[in-house]
């Protein structure tokens, strides 16, 4: 399990491509475990602090009580249409539940930088500790996959596309 | 769990709204993976015949997890003003040919090939659809629907 900065030091290339994903649209989809096991999946801003990639919730919703419960994750790029040619860059991750008061501060200091909007009152902050990494694209009537993991490092291979 | 036309008929007018989020070809999909963590996938949503469809491909991890453990969350892709649409329920599979017909013939109107992939029927349990008013204002709220299938 690494930060996003020691992600970005051991794949540069992948690392920038992702965040080029997750920063394109402001939103990426966060999947995670409701109480019963099944799966929620909610839009949520994100933004790189001091080496973390990190996202704000708001008090007690659904999503941050998911973590709070149960903290595996995925962070997923949103995606254009069906035939994105740039394809779709995800991360496997624990989520930490951040209450040191200037990484807060930082978090909302940077999204107040790019949407001129921060929260106010109670609201939890969530860093994501990366477990893997993956970009799925199609092209040459191929799917490729470029992965990454701190145990495997960089894996790249490409299947028939169906 | 209602079939999309059931709840098309109970509320017709978050049906219209999720039909259009839907039609934009492009949705995600979140499943459960065999640890139990939860997975995130781009898929494509077909609505046909009264019914929530996609073709999974067979090679895909969703594909797996469906069929180990079929509930499901799909979100569709954020509209204008931040519209969300969302849906909850349990995936089945519907390889019976009238299924197959009808979802390869929405999956033709947008040039989408289905080799080696198998027709799943989305069975609806929640939907939830919202909007932020005022994005971008100091007046901006939120504006929200639930529906729960009896």
């Amino acid at each position: 399990m690494v930060s996003w900065a020691e992600f970005a030091a051991a794949v540069p290339d992948l690392a920038a491509m992702g965040l080029e994903r997750f920063m394109r649209s402001e939103i990426v989809l966060v999947g995670s475990i409701r109480k019963d096991g099944s799966p929620r999946i909610s839009p949520v801003e994100s933004d790189i602090v001091d080496g973390e990639l990190m996202a704000g919730m708001m008090w007690q919703s659904k999503k941050a009580l998911d973590l709070l419960r149960d903290p595996r994750c995925v962070v997923h790029s949103t995606v254009h249409d069906r035939m994105d040619a740039m394809g779709e860059f995800k991360v496997r991750a624990l989520a930490i539940d951040i209450h040191d008061p200037h990484k807060r501060e930082r978090y909302c200091r940077v999204l107040y930088g790019r949407i001129k909007w921060r929260p106010e009152g109670d609201f939890h902050v969530f860093a994501f500790d990366i477990e893997s990494a993956a970009h799925i694209h199609y092209g040459g009537l191929k799917k490729n996959v470029t992965s990454w993991n701190p145990k495997d490092g960089l894996v790249a291979k490409a299947f028939d596309a169906p | 769990m209602v079939s999309w036309a059931e709840f098309a008929k109970a509320a017709a007018g978050m049906e219209e709204r999720g039909a259009r989020r839907l039609g934009a070809g492009v949705a995600y999909i979140a499943t459960t993976a065999k640890d139990g963590s939860p997975r995130v996938h781009p898929f494509t949503p077909l609505i046909g015949g009264g019914r929530l469809l996609a073709f999974i491909g067979k090679h895909t991890v969703k594909y797996g997890n469906l069929l180990r453990d079929p509930r499901y969350a799909i979100h569709a892709m954020i509209g204008k003003d931040d519209e969300e649409f969302l849906i909850i329920g349990q995936a089945v599979v519907s390889d019976d040919w009238a299924t197959s017909m009808q979802a390869a013939v929405e999956a033709r109107k947008i040039n989408m090939t289905s080799r080696d992939h198998v027709p799943f029927e989305f069975m609806i349990e929640r939907v939830h659809w919202a909007v932020w008013e005022g994005l971008g204002t100091p007046d901006i709220r939120r504006r929200s629907e639930l529906w729960q299938a009896p």
